[in-house]
């Protein structure tokens, strides 16, 4: 058990002032990821389209081949390009946390940037770029096959929880690091993987057995699934979602992974 | 004023507890210029991080009433990836200063030219150095931290840096660490040893030296 470690007094700490602070560190820290995560003269910003764009082609084409269609005549290229873009947002989140310390070690030297604001930074980045994502996706659809979106709202709304949820995530695996940041990413990657099987990128909750239901409506990703399901294709279809369950992640997994951070930071900024 | 109370700081390493400070006192004013000599291990480098609020103490009190830079030396806190101009942007955001004339600063400072649209990972380490001296300038810090800097550049821009930080002697102040006798002399006009975790100050500085040489 280390001993307590008092808190450093930072230059005139007053909380309008510590706010700009913080806004323009986050600012920055989101300038930066888009420079070295998009480039400025490479197409990085491109990769955000072609693997879901890949994807949802490849699945669409051997249903296609297989004359099999979606289940209530649900278009299967929305279906799987935005399904695929939400679980894009939840890897790019998660996957990238366990290392953070150690490729942000160079700028961690300046005390005002944290591993907090790093974290937060990305969560509002990868946030955003993957919304937009999904809004050129869903034009595309809308013009070339006639059907758009019941409410944008509503899938919005889901996109935000999805990347708090992924956010609250993104906090244990990195305080989790602590211990081993090389073991807890070789952990995370194939969980990950393995996660785009359980989550709901290839079903809806209803065309699965009872008993599987119950199973699979314990993760709280497949929550958000469906509701911003219901956000794209409307009413006329069953939806399964408990927006209280997944609130209750959300906070949980937040303010835990907060405070498991605060206790591992001396050890990952070693 | 920057001023640290018993500060400790123990490390754990495969279940063993290595101690590197064991109660640190230190009062740094505006004005002041103080070299920090030790031998290589000693701490050094743990205690200006400590100062610069990048690390926090196992145990003691700092009190840090003026504006701090980051530990300025080999790997001065810039992104690899970035090039230096991109890099002056966004410590400008971090710090708070207006972008374009942080660039403009720093390109002329650092004398670095159109290497400053270079990633920073093509950088010397002599480059290196400067780039991130000249973007400490820019942000105006009341105290700079440095860690063995005049080393990584050559001997022109040393004597630029030092005319840079004598220029604003009154409103600065300067802590250095170093196990050079000669960088210390030119720098500072006090010293201090650390020795075991402990930090001694010394009014006269050929008494620090005399004691440093005993180690």
């Amino acid at each position: 058990m280390e001993p307590r470690a008092p808190r450093a007094i930072l230059e005139n700490a007053g909380f309008w002032r510590a706010a700009r602070v913080q806004m323009g560190v986050i600012g920055a820290l989101i300038l930066r990821e888009i420079h070295t995560r998009f480039g400025r003269r490479n197409l990085g910003f491109v990769w955000l389209f072609i693997e879901p764009a890949i994807l949802a082609a490849g699945v669409s084409a051997i249903r296609w081949v297989r004359r099999e269609t979606l289940p209530a005549g649900m278009d299967p290229v929305g279906f799987f390009t935005i399904g695929y873009t939400l679980f894009y947002l939840q890897r790019s989140v998660i996957a990238r946390a366990a290392h953070t310390a150690e490729s942000n070690r160079a700028i961690l030297a300046h005390a005002r940037i944290t591993l907090e604001d790093i974290l937060t930074a990305r969560t509002i980045l990868e946030t955003g770029a993957v919304m937009t994502t999904a809004l050129i996706f869903m034009a595309l659809i809308g013009v070339f096959q006639g059907s758009w979106p019941h409410s944008l709202v509503q899938m919005g709304i889901g996109f935000v929880l999805f990347g708090l949820l992924s956010h609250g995530f993104a906090l244990v695996v990195l305080a989790l690091a602590r211990f081993d940041s090389d073991v807890v990413d070789r952990v995370v990657h194939p969980l990950m993987y393995f996660s785009i099987v359980v989550s709901g990128v290839f079903f809806m909750v209803w065309w699965l057995p009872k008993p599987y239901q119950d199973l699979v409506l314990l993760l709280p990703l497949i929550h958000l699934f469906e509701f911003v399901r219901e956000g794209q294709f409307g009413p006329g279809i069953p939806y399964t979602y408990d927006l209280v369950y997944v609130g209750a992640w959300i906070l949980v997994l937040n303010v835990y992974g907060g405070l498991a951070l605060r206790r591992a930071r001396p050890f990952l900024m070693e | 004023m920057l001023r640290l109370r018993g500060v400790r700081k123990t490390y754990e390493e495969g279940g063993r507890i290595r101690e590197v400070l064991r109660g640190v006192d230190a009062t740094i004013h505006l004005g002041d210029a103080v070299g920090i000599l030790g031998r290589n291990g000693s701490g050094k480098s743990t205690l200006l991080r400590i100062m610069s609020g990048r690390e926090r103490p196992t145990a003691g009190v700092v009190e840090r009433r003026m504006s701090v830079s980051w530990p300025l030396g080999y790997d001065g806190g810039v992104h690899d990836a970035l090039t230096g101009a991109d890099n002056a942007r966004f410590l400008a955001r971090v710090y708070g200063r207006p972008p374009g004339w942080v660039v403009d600063f720093v390109t002329e400072f650092s004398e670095l030219g159109h290497e400053m649209h270079e990633p920073v990972r093509t950088y010397s380490a002599g480059m290196k150095a400067r780039l991130s001296f000249a973007l400490s300038l820019a942000v105006d810090f009341d105290c700079y931290l440095l860690d063995e800097v005049t080393s990584a550049g050559d001997a022109r821009f040393n004597a630029k840096c030092r005319q840079a930080l004598l220029a604003r002697r009154r409103r600065s102040a300067v802590i250095l660490v170093s196990h050079n006798e000669e960088t210390v002399r030119t720098f500072c006009r006090h010293a201090a040893v650390l020795k075991r975790g402990r930090l001694t100050f010394y009014e006269d500085m050929d008494e620090a030296f005399a004691r440093y040489a005993e180690l």
